[in-house]
């Protein structure tokens, strides 16, 4: 498991974990992030189980099972959480954030322990320790119940699958070439993302917050100009292709 | 022979006692139905009816002793589900206590595998006394089904003797002896598991 230092504030520092090289061949490769704030740690879309001890090793570099205080998952998906019922025996005091509406399903991955923070439609912040940290509702993007998390501190927006890109494992971490990119997003995004009104009101939400950085759960992250490449490319993309 | 897994032989166990309370249902039936007949018959069958009861009770004991083994076997399956899960957490701290023993925070596993490797002896204690009473439940269930056996040749005796309702009731007896034997298989497959079970749990420790 490869950890690239994301970004830093002075509240906040973000980690990004990924490229594991021991993954199956089989199992979609995926980025994990972790948010510190002071003594306490957010871990999130913590990932599938087959990652798990990986994932645990690479985190216990970087912070104690007791500053690991929250988990947040995007949504329901296997690459994203089911790895549960193992977090849960390793953090039985941790809290994880995740779509009320989910809670029934998600809880089919093993939870006796951990404590289910539902997130409203709306969305919610997760407060660390002080710092406070914003989910936000990015529904049918592409889960009916979906969330991506927004660090004001860092200018950070972890945006899920959005942005997400099907890459090589040795793939660099950063998007470099935006137009080179667009071929390894394109199908991801018609075939999953279902909704194009969803997906113009995130747009229109996006463009006006003050980003950094986006990191999706797949692929590499955008900077810079690439950001707004992105909006541009995603909003004109018509989306939800398998029935036309 | 790859080894079969405790939850999947509980589950197996479980089966097997839902098949034996469907048999002694339909035996249940076939008891209400030939004390019917029975009492048609009137004097030449005042033997077979006796008989007849004593079936009738044996079967609905039956239906509720193994519908409730059937219900401890699925909890038996359960614990033994919980179990494996919680030994997969432990494999796994195991695992990174060794391949990342070199981690600044490393030694923040240890609070979380002591608790696990406590729940886990805790599970396998609540395990094993489950398996010793379903053990004695099955023999119990048995023991009153090998009686069903001396009684249905009994019955087999007795209907000979029942002059004009002897095809009837012989029938009747066949389908009794039938649905004990079929009980009592089933009774000694979920032992015969019951004791790999057991014998799995040994090799654990
Ligand atoms: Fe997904
Ligand atoms: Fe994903």
């Amino acid at each position: 498991m490869k950890v690239h230092k994301l970004a830093s504030s002075a509240k906040t520092q973000w980690l990004m974990f990924g490229r594991d090289p021991n993954k199956p061949d089989k199992i979609i490769d995926t980025n994990q992030y972790l948010l510190r704030a002071g003594q306490r740690a957010l871990l999130m879309d913590p990932g599938g189980i087959e990652l798990f001890a990986p994932m645990l090793a690479a985190v216990l570099r970087e912070v104690s099972l007791e500053e690991l205080t929250d988990l947040f998952a995007s949504h329901q998906d296997p690459d994203i959480i089911s790895s549960l019922g193992l977090w849960d025996q390793a953090l039985p005091e941790a809290t994880l954030h995740s779509p009320w509406l989910w809670e029934g399903f998600i809880r089919h991955f093993g939870m006796n322990n951990i404590t289910y923070n539902p997130i409203a439609d709306t969305g919610g912040v997760i407060n660390l320790g002080g710092v406070e940290i914003e989910m936000v509702p990015a529904h049918y993007l592409h889960s009916s119940g979906n969330f991506h998390i927004y660090d004001p501190h860092a200018k950070v927006l972890m945006s899920g699958d959005v942005g997400a890109a099907l890459e090589d494992i040795n793939a660099p971490m950063e998007v470099d070439n935006f137009d080179q990119h667009i071929p390894k997003m394109r199908k991801f995004h018609q075939r999953w993302m279902p909704s194009n009104r969803a997906k113009l009101d995130w747009i229109n939400r996006v463009r006006q917050m003050d980003i950094d950085i986006m990191a999706p759960q797949h692929g590499r992250i955008f900077t810079g100009d690439n950001i707004q490449r992105f909006l541009d490319w995603f909003e004109g993309l018509e989306v939800g292709v398998a029935v036309s | 022979m790859a080894k079969t897994e405790t939850y999947v032989l509980a589950a197996k166990i479980a089966a097997h006692l839902h098949y034996a309370t469907k048999v002694a249902e339909q035996l249940s039936l076939t008891a209400k139905n030939a004390h019917a007949v029975s009492a048609r018959a009137g004097q030449q069958a005042s033997g077979f009816r006796a008989i007849t009861s004593f079936i009738e009770d044996l079967a609905s004991t039956t239906i509720t002793q193994a519908s409730l083994i059937s219900n401890n076997a699925v909890n038996i399956s359960m614990l033994a589900t919980n179990r494996e899960r919680t030994n997969r957490a432990l494999q796994h701290f195991l695992k990174v206590r060794r391949s990342a023993h070199d981690a600044a925070h490393i030694q923040s596993i240890d609070g979380p595998t002591a608790i696990t490797q406590k729940q886990l002896r805790q599970l396998d204690e609540a395990f094993r006394d489950q398996l010793w009473q379903l053990e004695l439940q099955l023999e119990e269930t048995q023991q009153q089904i090998r009686a069903a056996a001396i009684i249905s040749s009994t019955s087999k005796v007795e209907a000979s003797q029942a002059g004009s309702f002897k095809p009837q009731l012989e029938v009747i007896a066949t389908n009794i002896a039938n649905a004990a034997d079929q009980i009592k298989q089933h009774l000694q497959s979920a032992q015969q598991l019951l004791v790999e079970a057991t014998d799995d749990l040994h090799h654990h420790y």
